[in-house]
């Protein structure tokens, strides 16, 4: 009890400390001069210390509060996508599929990639691999990965649909601005969004801000939603690590015993 | 071992969101972290695997008989990351552990705090 104890406080004590001391730092450029996104980044972590929730209420520099349905603290809107809703809207068909469904129907469950943006809200790291030509994103959760062209490339295009969609980049001034089409229609959205279709898709808006990526996805599935919404999170890198191997399929033995929400 | 952990505390610190995150599955459909028990017992197996690692203990009931319980935590990349060494648990160790019991009824435990053979207590999975 005692060096629980002792661990919350210092935990406390020391997040506080590196927060409060950290100055802002210039973002980090490529030879070309773009935003250099290169490292290992995470949106959100686990406690040492109990409760999340209690650690995050007592620390002095707490990170903001998260955005509904997603990882970590928030990121600040952008002009952008302010004025979208951060909840999905369903149509009355999709409101009553979402009600036959339980956690067993996750399709992460069966160890299936979680889709886009969903991969962010994992609690693991992940790695961006930049180069002039196309940014890689080498997921540790569900061994996902993504290659987004960003020299104009066409997209691989709709006769294959996936579970990570079809990426598109380009710059628009210092943030990057990724459209991402050609899902499946099996995976699920960030927050509440248990269910989509072959016309979900997202457009993802990347803005470096030196020690953290702010992180802004607009979702739109007019065949699912009333209309798009926004989900936000902030990228941050962790302590020294390297993305690891990730093999879900072999102790996944949960799936008998799920017998709730 | 408890530099370490600390240090590991203080940097993970920045990570903590009031909000669950996404996981593999939600734990509380499996567990239900409101209904808590302390088990101690034997390992007999170590299972460090993800998406999540397990520890199985043969933990006597109040009968007397022997029940195998199966101990589910962190994935083994989370755990290498806040401290644990696999060779820290080898089968024969006997261990107390915290955590949550399974809403099916099973003899499955979301383990939150494990205390080893040396009294060292450590976190296996979350709370919740």
């Amino acid at each position: 009890m005692l060096k629980r104890l002792h661990l919350s406080i210092a935990v406390l004590l020391l997040s506080g400390t590196v927060s409060a001391q950290a100055p802002a730092t210039a973002v980090p450029r490529t030879p070309d001069g773009k935003p250099d996104f290169s490292g290992v980044w995470q949106t959100g972590g686990i406690s040492l210390s109990g409760t999340q929730a209690n650690v995050v209420a007592a620390a002095p520099a707490a990170p903001a509060p998260a955005a509904p349905g997603g990882g970590g603290a928030a990121a600040k809107p952008s002009g952008e996508y302010a004025a979208l809703p951060t909840q999905p809207s369903l149509q009355p068909w999709a409101a009553e599929k979402v009600k036959g469904l339980t956690a067993k129907d996750d399709p992460t469950v069966r160890c299936f990639m979680p889709g886009v943006p969903r991969a962010f809200t994992m609690p693991m790291p992940f790695e961006i691999v930049q180069t002039p030509k196309q940014i890689v994103i080498l997921y540790e959760a569900f061994r996902a990965f993504r290659i987004i062209p960003i020299d104009g490339r066409k997209p691989v295009g709709e006769t294959l649909p996936g579970y990570m969609g079809d990426a598109n980049g380009r710059w628009e001034g210092d943030t990057l601005v990724v459209e991402v089409k050609n899902f499946n229609g099996q995976i699920w959205g960030p927050g509440n969004m248990r269910v989509t279709s072959d016309a979900y898709q997202v457009t993802e808006r990347y803005t470096h801000r030196g020690d953290t990526i702010a992180y802004e996805a607009r979702i739109e599935d007019p065949k699912v939603l009333t209309g798009p919404f926004v989900f936000r999170t902030t990228m941050r890198r962790p302590p020294e690590t390297r993305v690891a191997e990730y093999e879900c399929l072999e102790g996944n033995n949960d799936i008998p015993h799920l017998v709730g929400q | 071992m408890r530099l370490k952990l600390l240090a590991a505390g203080a940097l993970l610190g920045g990570f903590l969101g009031p909000a669950p995150m996404d996981a593999h599955h939600s734990n509380a459909a499996m567990y239900d972290a409101d209904k808590r028990i302390v088990i101690r017992g034997q390992v007999t197996k170590v299972q460090w695997t993800n998406p999540h690692s397990y520890l199985y203990l043969d933990v006597k009931d109040p009968s007397g008989k022997v029940v195998n319980w199966a101990l589910e935590g962190f994935p083994p990349n989370t755990l290498l990351r806040t401290g644990w060494k696999t060779s820290m648990i080898k089968t024969g160790d006997t261990l107390s552990v915290e955590g949550a019991v399974a809403r099916d009824g099973s003899s499955h435990l979301l383990a939150r705090e494990i205390t080893l053979p040396d009294s060292q207590k450590l976190y296996w999975g979350p709370e919740r």
